[in-house]
């Protein structure tokens, strides 16, 4: 009896603590709190990020922004949908109002608006340099990658600077908000950073960092199962070494085939680490690993191992 | 007696014979009259064809839909013109983007020229042997660079 109520209890509770992820949690009846930009504000800066409080099980944003209102809509200048709770964007003078709801799979609250009006200036001070592309710590394996930021209404040239391991390699001013730059200083860290400028003032540079990677990641040596192996077992783990080099991160695809010409894939996984559980049925298999890095690059394809399976 | 008789009788044939041959190759090979002749009359003949030469088309055969009788006229005018524009597209003409060299930048790492070029609209500072929208950088000089696209290479000077 005491086991058939403990039994009972944990089956409560397994089902009280899933029920989160199973149900998806009304929050109609929720309100977005929007922080900043404040009501009706008047700024010189276009430089602007628009900021709101996070609503519990909300899992997106939808963020609104129209000119001159929502009732009188000249412009839609930007509708995106954003996971975090702010979002930097550059406008041009001018009157707008701009919503945010809150939405998850079912569910979505109602929109909270607020106004803003941008004044002209000439004064670039205030203003941030938005970079776009590539991101963040990205990882590449292109010899010429495209740099890219968003306008100013007031500036009239970009200065783009790249810089590689600390030392100039490129500096640069363009009208555009985009270039092309060639990454002849080979493999390694690269910063690039982007200012604007018109007659009267200029920006802080706004940077970010990249990788240029062109090593491909080094042939595997398989391990296990060993070449021409009978395994009397559903089940076989693969074994692989893979040779620690330095550059970005990499990971394996495995692929097991039905036949000796590998043509023929019956499993595939991408793991980061050299061992996986295959359940297959009894049979012939042949397999072999190959290393891919986070630049894209594509290592040398493994030796390729025979193995049976049989039943016992 | 009988093989005199008929000797004496195939000789003049076989004369008549190689006669009327050799004349036929004479005419052919050495009579140039009649080869001025030949050629000014295919002139006459394709002038002919050029200026006015229509027909028609005699689909007399009611259409099978709708029952009635429909006669075309083809002008060959036409026909040629049509013939001479296949010829025209295959050609291959290669239009190149617009390009604008700008400058030459010298990278204080590795010493390396690279070009600072815009290509239809787009800013690239390239090094030698990189290729953009199609483009190739080839060679880089003080005041030109030497570009590739499609085959074709072209020199384009700094611009002022």
């Amino acid at each position: 009896m005491k086991k058939i109520i403990l039994n009972s209890l944990l089956i409560i509770m397994i089902l009280l603590t899933s029920c989160k992820d199973i149900i998806v949690m009304d929050i109609s009846g929720e309100k977005v709190v929007l922080l900043s930009p404040y009501d009706h504000l008047e700024s010189y800066s276009s430089t602007q990020t628009f900021w709101w409080e996070y609503v519990e099980d909300a899992e997106k944003y939808q963020l609104q922004v129209v000119s001159p209102d929502f009732v009188q809509t000249e412009t839609l200048v930007l509708d995106t949908l954003i996971t975090k709770d702010q979002f930097l964007y550059n406008l041009v003078p001018g009157k707008y109002q701009w919503r945010v709801r809150a939405l998850n799979s079912v569910y979505s609250t109602d929109f909270t608006i607020f106004s803003l009006q941008i004044d002209s200036t000439q004064d670039l001070t205030s203003e941030t340099i938005i970079l776009r592309t590539p991101l963040q710590n990205d990882t590449t394996n292109k010899q010429i990658l495209t740099f890219s930021w968003d306008k100013l209404y007031n500036a009239d040239t970009f200065n783009v600077v790249l810089l590689f391991e600390g030392s100039p390699s490129i500096d640069t001013l363009t009208a555009e908000n985009s270039i092309s730059l060639s990454l002849i200083d080979g493999q390694g860290a690269y910063v690039w950073k982007v200012n604007a400028s018109n007659e009267i003032s200029r920006t802080e540079y706004s940077e970010r960092q990249f990788y240029l990677d062109t090593s491909a990641p080094l042939k595997r040596t398989l391990i296990s199962p060993v070449d021409q192996s009978v395994i009397q077992d559903s089940i076989t783990q693969c074994v692989w070494n893979i040779p620690s080099v330095d550059g970005s991160s990499e990971y394996d695809s495995l692929y097991v085939y039905s036949d000796s010409t590998i043509t023929s894939i019956v499993f595939s996984a991408k793991v980061i680490v050299g061992q996986v559980e295959v359940e297959l049925n009894p049979g012939k298999y042949f397999w072999g690993v190959r290393g891919v890095d986070k630049a894209g690059n594509r290592g040398v394809f493994s030796d390729v191992w025979g193995f049976e399976l049989s039943t016992k | 007696m009988k093989v005199l008789k008929l000797k004496k009788l195939l000789l003049p044939v076989s004369i008549i014979i190689w006669s009327f041959i050799i004349y036929k190759v004479y005419v052919v090979v050495f009579d140039k009259t009649n080869e001025v002749v030949m050629k000014s009359d295919t002139h006459a003949e394709q002038k002919q064809v050029v200026k006015e030469d229509t027909f028609r088309l005699m689909v007399n055969y009611p259409d099978p839909f709708l029952n009635n009788f429909v006669t075309r006229e083809i002008n060959r005018n036409s026909i040629s013109t049509s013939h001479s524009k296949i010829g025209s597209r295959n050609k291959k003409e290669i239009v190149w983007p617009r390009i604008d060299f700008l400058g030459v930048f010298q990278n204080k790492n590795s010493g390396k020229s690279l070009a600072n070029l815009n290509i239809d609209g787009k800013c690239a500072i390239l090094a030698k042997g990189n290729e953009m929208e199609g483009i190739k950088l080839i060679s880089v000089y003080p005041d030109s660079v030497q570009l590739g696209f499609d085959h074709q290479i072209r020199t384009f000077k700094l611009k002022n």
